[in-house]
């Protein structure tokens, strides 16, 4: 949808699972999302007709004798499901894909995609990156630099947000932004302590809702992206609900949720510098993996369970799970307008 | 400080902008103070010290004058609630004689009139706040009932021997400028000289779209019922020193003085520009910042007024925005604070949302000023021509007389 008017900067959560953007118009936030995977099929003309006729995006790729179709973004979790192929992702564990050789380029393609009703020379463009796992020596240099180098391609004015710090800015302005984020993405989660607007303490558990895919998928012989599919439609936390598949998906949830519990409570009681908060703060709960319903009361059990070092006056579910990282990033951008 | 201002933001946005700016001005001091010059800062046992060696004086005082420890009163800011105390001043103050144009006062205060000019006449409305759905009232009193205190934002030079001749120059463009344009009616020079431009029973078009209420009357549209008194500097930032001399708060403080026994003006109807000013289009405060948290009121020997209430927002509903703060000083959210505080509590008593409560009031607002007639007034506040002041400044100042061309022709 072309807007009448320009939005002053663009939001970006560049997540393992989805890339969302967040623009602003007319004082309204809006939202679009792609998913961050592609589907490749060889390329036939019968394949290629099919597509053009369902009005499917796909890009065409390779030489003349052997060239293959790339479906992006939304249409491949469809195409993954009918042609029984495992989808292929840009990023894995919240940063690049290693494993794949066409990451920033699907990458570059998917953005271009997200923000080409806004796009203009200089647009200030704020991106999520991930913090640095808990007790891992890996770091985000490589990542952030690339997706920096793809806006820049894109002529726009690129800037880096913490990914927990933007889900504070997004939901956390009652209490002055002084709380918890955690984004419960694909391949992180990453938490912000955030305190006046400050970034006190940040970092990431690397076990998400890939984790609970891919785990899920190796016991039930089901393919990831199915499993994935499935988590989002009809998966309740501690539902009763007798198939196989759901089992699964409980006993993982329970272990993710233990792991983020866990660490959580060993980075807040090992914190050097945390700042006096006089009173309870609260912690907000957001990302793709906290849409079963029975999660935020599940986590809080656990939560309460730990003995957590932080007093907490609630925890509560973002107002838009999905979009809060990219919200929060367009804040940010405002704010230094 | 910083949480509680942050806390009446509603925008999210404008309150990460200001905690952000707040953060980078807490981080530039701490990194002054952490100089290794600055011990003494970061030393308790200094602290510690100077706080004996004031408390013993204090304590050894009071102890002498009554022969028990007498706890002081708190001190608590003026408040809407607390105009029952005008301060009205009792010192008689006469005009001892005009000489050559020239006014002396008996309180050593001399007024320049060769520039004064008549303007319209005033029309006095107010209205009546404490009676609900009260109409607009026409004063029978002729005199002014208030000061707004303004800056001139006209090209200024360095307050120097070696520049006299310049400074009066742009003095003498500024105060034709004020004159044609019935900006003021008085105004103080760089050099303390105090100079009558439009008559004190004319309106002056100085506060533009403005508001400010007393214990009874809530006035709207301040250039029809207070005086305009401007000193000749340019508005800094209200955390900042503000550019004035010496000489002008002296005869500043001289000329309110004078204007407050001449016309019975209680101290709280003295209030700067930034706190009057209204932006009733968008239902903002703050549309004019001179003097928004650094006015030296004390100098003025007036009590601290920036902890009135601003009326604007309590009485009209009115907001402020981003720009709004980074122009204003802290002491100037006093009064803001105190204004919301009281706003809160009149909504929780009438069980609705201040948001609801704020927008009976706006209609408050509405219903007032579209009762208010229609006056003759420049379409533009003269302050919004300070580009085109300052250009002809700038343009005269090129042909200005500097020291050596005037050494040239002497």
């Amino acid at each position: 949808m072309k807007h009448s008017d320009q939005t002053p900067a663009v939001g970006l959560d560049v997540g393992t699972s989805r890339i969302v953007a967040a623009s602003q118009h007319d004082g309204q936030f809006h939202f679009k999302s792609q998913l961050n995977a592609f589907v490749e099929v060889p390329w036939s003309k019968m394949t290629e007709a099919s597509l053009r006729r369902e009005g499917v995006p796909f890009v065409v790729h390779g030489e003349a004798t052997a060239k293959n179709i790339i479906v992006p973004g939304n249409e491949s979790s469809r195409f993954s499901d009918l042609l029984q192929v495992e989808a292929r992702r840009p990023m894995n564990r919240g940063v690049l894909n290693p494993s794949e050789p066409e990451n920033a380029v699907m990458l570059k393609n998917l953005i271009e995609n997200l923000i080409a009703d806004d796009r203009r020379k200089g647009l200030p463009i704020f991106y999520s990156i991930p913090a640095a796992p808990l007790g891992a020596e890996e770091n985000v240099t490589y990542h952030d630099a690339t997706i920096n180098q793809i806006i820049r391609e894109l002529d726009c004015e690129p800037t880096p947000i913490s990914e927990g710090l933007a889900v504070v800015f997004s939901e956390l302005e009652e209490t002055n932004f002084s709380g918890v984020g955690v984004s419960f993405g694909g391949g992180l989660v990453n938490v912000c302590l955030s305190y006046l607007a400050v970034p006190v303490l940040s970092f990431s558990v690397a076990k998400a809702g890939d984790y609970i895919d891919s785990s899920a998928a190796a016991i039930t012989g089901e393919l990831a992206t199915r499993i994935r599919l499935a988590k989002e439609e009809s998966f309740q936390i501690n539902g009763n609900q007798g198939d196989k598949l759901h089992q699964v998906l409980n006993v993982y949830y329970d272990e993710m949720m233990r792991a983020v519990v866990n660490g959580l409570r060993e980075a807040f009681s090992n914190a050097r510098s945390m700042p006096k908060i006089g009173k309870p703060i609260p912690m907000i709960l957001s990302g793709g993996s906290t849409m079963p319903k029975g999660f935020r009361d599940r986590f809080e059990k656990l939560l309460k369970e730990s003995e957590f070092p932080l007093p907490l006056s609630e925890v509560r579910m973002a107002q838009n799970p999905l979009n809060s990282t990219a919200k929060g990033a367009l804040v940010a951008a405002l704010a230094e307008l | 400080m910083i949480e509680r201002r942050a806390s009446q933001i509603e925008d999210p946005v404008a309150k990460l902008r200001f905690l952000r700016e707040s953060q980078a001005k807490v981080e530039a001091v701490e990194g002054v103070l952490s100089q290794p010059k600055y011990w003494w800062v970061r030393s308790k046992k200094v602290w510690l010290g100077l706080l004996v060696l004031l408390a013993l004086p204090t304590v050894t005082l009071m102890r002498s004058t009554s022969g028990n420890v007498v706890i002081p009163s708190t001190i608590t800011p003026t408040g809407f609630k607390k105009l029952n105390t005008p301060h009205i001043p009792g010192e008689k103050i006469w005009l001892v004689e005009t000489k050559a144009g020239v006014e002396t006062w008996s309180n050593g205060l001399h007024i320049d009139t060769k520039f004064r000019t008549p303007n319209r006449p005033r029309q006095r409305y107010a209205w009546n706040w404490r009676q609900a759905n009260a109409p607009l009232t026409q004063l029978t009193e002729r005199n002014p009932v208030g000061i707004v205190f303004h800056t001139t934002e006209s090209m200024l030079e360095e307050l120097d021997e070696k520049n006299n001749r310049r400074l009066k120059y742009l003095g003498e463009q500024l105060m034709g400028y004020i004159q044609r344009h019935h900006a003021y009616h008085y105004v103080i020079d760089r050099f303390g000289r105090v100079y009558r431009i439009v008559e004190e029973n004319d309106a002056a078009f100085h506060a533009g779209r403005s508001l400010w209420a007393d214990d009874k009357w809530a006035y709207i549209s301040l250039n029809e019922t207070f005086l305009g008194v401007s000193f000749e500097t340019q508005t800094r930032s209200g955390d900042e020193a503000p550019i004035i001399s010496q000489a002008q708060i002296d005869a500043g403080r001289l000329l309110t003085k004078m204007l407050r026994a001449r016309y019975k003006i209680p101290a709280y109807n003295c209030a700067t520009h930034a706190q009057v000013s209204i932006n009733p289009g968008m239902f903002l405060i703050g549309y004019h910042t001179d003097w928004a948290g650094n006015f030296p009121f004390e100098e003025m020997e007036l009590p601290d007024n920036y902890a009135i209430p601003l009326p604007s927002l309590l009485l009209f509903g009115f907001n402020y925005d981003g720009t709004f703060f980074t122009a204003t000083g802290y002491r100037m959210w006093n009064g803001i604070v105190a204004a919301e505080d009281q706003l809160r509590a009149a909504a929780k008593q009438k069980s609705i949302s201040v948001a609801q409560l704020k927008a009976q009031l706006r209609n408050d607002y509405r219903r007032l000023s579209a009762l208010m007639p229609e006056s003759p007034a420049p379409t533009v506040h003269p302050k919004d021509k300070a580009i085109s002041l300052e250009k002809t400044n700038e343009a005269a100042a090129e042909n200005a007389p500097t020291e050596s061309t005037l050494e040239e022709k002497p």
